[in-house]
């Protein structure tokens, strides 16, 4: 199994690194976070003096990573089913678990890289300043979860539907769903709220954020990731025996 | 075929929701277990060794209750850490602190918090672009047993002290008998002539969270100390009477210990560096300080080392006058003590932060006296070897000194004097009261010529110093140059030229010190050993202590601990305010106790940037807005072209 995750593994990332799109989407990426964090009023990196991260870029970074999950994940079915090479696919002597991994981890990996492409940001903060890199640290990790959670998601909802567009649409108000799930859990009482606070994506993000790795967080974002990649190998089985 | 596709849709939704529940399921169990992984350098997040020992060590069970309700969103870190904390709690005690999160949906919860007295709190709530006020409950009451609950409101406030408030307020529930701590202070009075808060509100409200109903704060020097105080803390003493000196020795001699913060700058309402002219102010315990062999120098101390001073922020603006940025900028008047060059084989300074001190005074031990007496002085902590007196304070900007032409030394700062004292009043009738009978001129009493402050008659009140008028200054003018030896002994001279010089001190006078608990009353007559020559010339009144053993702790600077740089204020953000455990460590440790020190000095680093000038701010903006994304476009475009030229 580990040799055919594999295999469509690099095929993935072949395909991704081939075309300049991933680069002017990294870039682009790269650019708005240290536009947020040295320019952006609200935040005023300079004017706060603190050799902090935690503030000016990963406050509030989850309304950026919404967006940015759809993008990567709209095309990963649909664009098959775009140029008709599902059926190719689905042919091939490999495992539909394999299939949906392989793909997950490509498109994981491509987000990992967009964040580390801000990567100099932190750097050069703690160039001047005595950084925490924990929190920092904890601020990366929450953050690649979260897109891990919602990139599980999206491929699956990219699965279900023809098209990248409505494939970026869906993902993206699911996303949303999950950031308002947070904002509405303080509205929503005592008896409600913490519910909604415990299945929003937003919460455990932050939580890792501070800088401490709770195992209760890495389990919510392992089973949102495993019920989503299940479910998505079961619309692509669906569509392998339809 | 149809069946069979309907029995496999069915199969497949019968293993997704088998699928969810065990996720479910799993989730609920691991939301039990509180296994994590703190990242943070300090450990901010995880319970410290003090506090771990401290639970292990409880003997009664505490309960804590807290009060949650309609906390925006933006303290839930806050609510994890609180939740993570008293986890920990739980597990270091082996359940002996036990928490619980009231259900404030209910009426019950509500009233539950009325009923304690919990405040309220107004919480600013962002409604679109437009902010309002909401109210909610976001504290904690602690309960040991039959004791008063103890309440901690404000929980997002105090996030970086909330483990010491915990652990504090358990350890002094379990406490049998603590320490009495009296806080000495002047206080204003307000148009009543009621007191008001003084201008150390804040350290009593310190010393009032970790002594709890042991802080008396209301104690004052005009009437006799009363026999429970332990401790007490004389805060920047300014212009003290004789009697009021006295009452202080008395309090000393029969056993009670002290942390004298003199001030003799009187800087006070001056916002940093930009201060031209500082007034000196003394506290009138000038003469008696000179007797124990103590002076508290006039002038301040400078600290050119690098690391041996506080920052002070200047706003950098733009051409357009905006504030685009802070500058930390040195200011060697405020010297910072480094723990480096403290002692540390005493406890407190073991557990110093780096402390920050605004122009404190200098310390000069007159090492003959002790040596007589037979004390002991210990310089618990001194300036950096590049050190300076300074005896001028006309100019205190920060461009107003250069390190060029000084003496630079280490120069005393905290003192611990320890050891047999005998009373400045020996052999004289105590202040206020007239001699029975005309005094016979003693055969070894201080001469004009052995004491050059004995050639002023008068004077029961110190006198004022005006040194703005360059005190302390050399003699050829130099305003920055070293104080003369001498020129910052008191010119209050009348007690001074009764006084006796200090006996030698008896063989057994530690032994016979009375201890600090039970010291015996001050109207009872204290034996004292034959050899104490005031005792030989001198009848004692009946209350009246003669010598013993004494201890305490002075140092020349009560900013430290003053309102005015207190650790909510943005200066302190950076230099840090370790005064005020310090002052709560020190009176702890002078009690007999030390466990609550590691805790109450936990760090947590300050963190600000280096100081730097608006093109290396510029530059470091530009490279992550542009260079970044501009080589990873240039990759990207190489790949594209390699790929289509092949």
């Amino acid at each position: 199994m580990l040799r055919e995750v594999g295999s469509i593994y690099r095929k993935e990332m072949r395909a991704y690194f081939t075309s300049p799109i991933p680069y002017i989407f990294m870039a682009l990426f790269a650019g708005i976070m240290a536009w947020r964090f040295f320019f952006d009023d609200d935040t005023a990196f300079f004017v706060f003096d603190k050799a902090d991260m935690a503030r000016g870029f990963f406050y509030r970074l989850e309304r950026w990573l919404i967006v940015l999950v759809p993008a990567v994940s709209m095309g990963q079915w649909s664009t098959e089913v775009d140029r008709g090479t599902i059926e190719t696919l689905l042919t091939l002597p490999i495992r539909t678990s394999s299939l949906v991994l392989g793909k997950f981890l490509a498109a994981w990996t491509l987000v990992g890289i967009c964040l580390l492409a801000t990567a100099t940001i932190p750097i050069s903060v703690s160039s001047i300043g005595d950084m925490d890199w924990g929190p920092v640290l904890g601020g990366y990790a929450g953050a690649f979860l979260f897109c891990g959670a919602l990139l599980a998601v999206g491929v699956w909802i990219s699965a279900r539907s023809r098209h990248q567009i409505v494939s970026f649409v869906l993902t993206l108000v699911v996303g949303m769903v999950f950031v308002a799930m947070y904002e509405l859990a303080e509205k929503a009482g005592s008896t409600f709220g913490p519910i909604l606070e415990q299945l929003s994506l937003v919460s455990h993000y932050q939580a890792i954020g501070r800088g401490v790795l709770d195992l209760r967080d890495l389990a919510y974002f392992g089973s949102m990731i495993a019920l989503f990649l299940y479910l998505n190998a079961q619309s692509v089985e669906n569509r392998r025996y339809r | 075929m149809k069946n069979r596709n309907a029995r496999i849709k069915w199969l497949s939704a019968g293993c997704t929701l088998l699928l969810i529940v065990v996720l479910l399921l799993t989730n609920a169990l691991l939301a039990r277990a509180n296994m994590r992984v703190d990242l943070t350098e300090e450990g901010l997040y995880t319970l410290s060794d003090g506090s771990r020992a401290i639970m292990e060590s409880l003997e009664d069970p505490a309960r804590i209750k807290v009060f949650w309700h309609n906390v925006p969103l933006r303290f839930d870190n806050t609510k994890r850490y609180i939740a993570g904390l008293l986890d920990e709690m739980d597990d270091a005690s082996s359940g002996k602190v036990q928490s619980q999160w009231v259900d404030m949906s209910e009426e019950a919860g509500l009233a539950q918090a009325s009923e304690l007295g919990l405040e309220e709190h107004r919480f600013a709530v962002r409604h679109g672009a437009e902010f309002r006020q909401a109210m909610g409950y976001m504290s904690l009451v602690i309960e040991i047993g039959d004791a008063t609950p103890e309440k901690i409101n404000e929980l997002a406030n105090i996030t970086d002290k909330l483990e010491y408030r915990i652990v504090s307020s358990i350890f002094k529930g379990q406490r049998a008998a603590p320490p009495i701590i009296a806080l000495v202070q002047k206080r204003p009075f307000n148009a009543r002539g009621g007191p008001q808060a003084g201008r150390f509100a804040y350290l009593e409200r310190e010393l009032s969270l970790a002594f709890g109903d042991a802080l008396r704060s209301y104690i004052t020097l005009d009437k006799d100390i009363p026999e429970d105080v332990d401790v007490m803390i004389l805060a920047d003493p300014r212009d003290l009477s004789e009697e009021q000196v006295y009452r202080f020795e008395q309090f000393l001699l029969r056993g009670g210990r002290a942390v004298v913060l003199c001030d003799p700058l009187d800087a006070r309402g001056v916002a940093g560096p930009n201060v031209q002219v500082v007034r000196s102010a003394p506290s009138g315990l000038e003469d008696w300080l000179t007797h124990v062999g103590v002076t508290v120098e006039k002038g301040c101390v400078v600290d050119f080392h690098e690391k041996g001073s506080c920052l002070y922020p200047q706003e950098q603006r733009d051409r357009f006058g905006r504030v685009i940025g802070v500058d930390w900028v040195r200011y060697a008047h405020w010297p910072k003590v480094q723990p480096e060059n403290c002692d540390q084989t005493n406890p407190v300074m073991r557990y110093l932060q780096p402390m920050a001190t605004y122009w404190p005074a200098a310390l000069s031990i007159n090492e003959e006296r002790q040596k007589t007496a037979g004390r002991k002085v210990a310089i618990l902590a001194s300036s950096s070897a590049e050190g300076y007196r300074r005896g001028d304070v006309t100019n205190l900007r920060r461009a107003g000194i250069t390190r060029e032409g000084k003496l630079l030394e280490r120069v005393p700062l905290i003192a611990l004097v320890e050891g047999p004292l005998t009373s400045f009043w020996a052999g004289r009738p105590k202040p206020g009261e007239k001699p029975a009978e005309p005094v016979p001129p003693e055969p070894d009493q201080p001469t004009k010529d052995d004491d050059p402050k004995g050639d002023d008659p008068k004077g029961d009140a110190p006198q004022k110093d005006d040194s703005a008028k360059a005190p302390g200054g050399s003699p050829d003018g130099d305003p920055d140059g070293q104080p003369e030896a001498g020129t910052d002994a008191p010119k209050k001279d009348a007690p001074k030229k009764d006084a006796p010089k200090e006996a030698p001190p008896p063989a057994d006078a530690p032994k016979k010190a009375p201890p600090p608990a039970k010291a015996p009353p001050q109207d009872e007559p204290k034996k004292s050993d034959g050899d104490d020559e005031a005792d030989a010339t001198e009848p004692t009144g009946p209350e009246r202590l003669q010598n013993g053993n004494v201890r305490f702790v002075i140092m020349g600077d009560a900013d430290l601990v003053a309102n005015s740089f207190n650790p909510r204020i943005f200066l302190t953000s950076v230099n840090g305010a370790y005064g005020f455990p310090f002052v709560q460590n020190m009176a702890e440790w002078l009690s007999g106790s030390e466990d609550l020190m590691a805790l109450r000095s936990r760090a947590t680093n300050p963190r600000n940037l280096a100081q730097m000038d608006e093109g290396k701010r510029d530059m470091i903006k530009h490279v992550n807005l542009l260079l970044v994304p501009l080589l990873v476009l240039l990759a990207g475009m190489t790949v594209f072209i390699v790929r289509r030229s092949a």
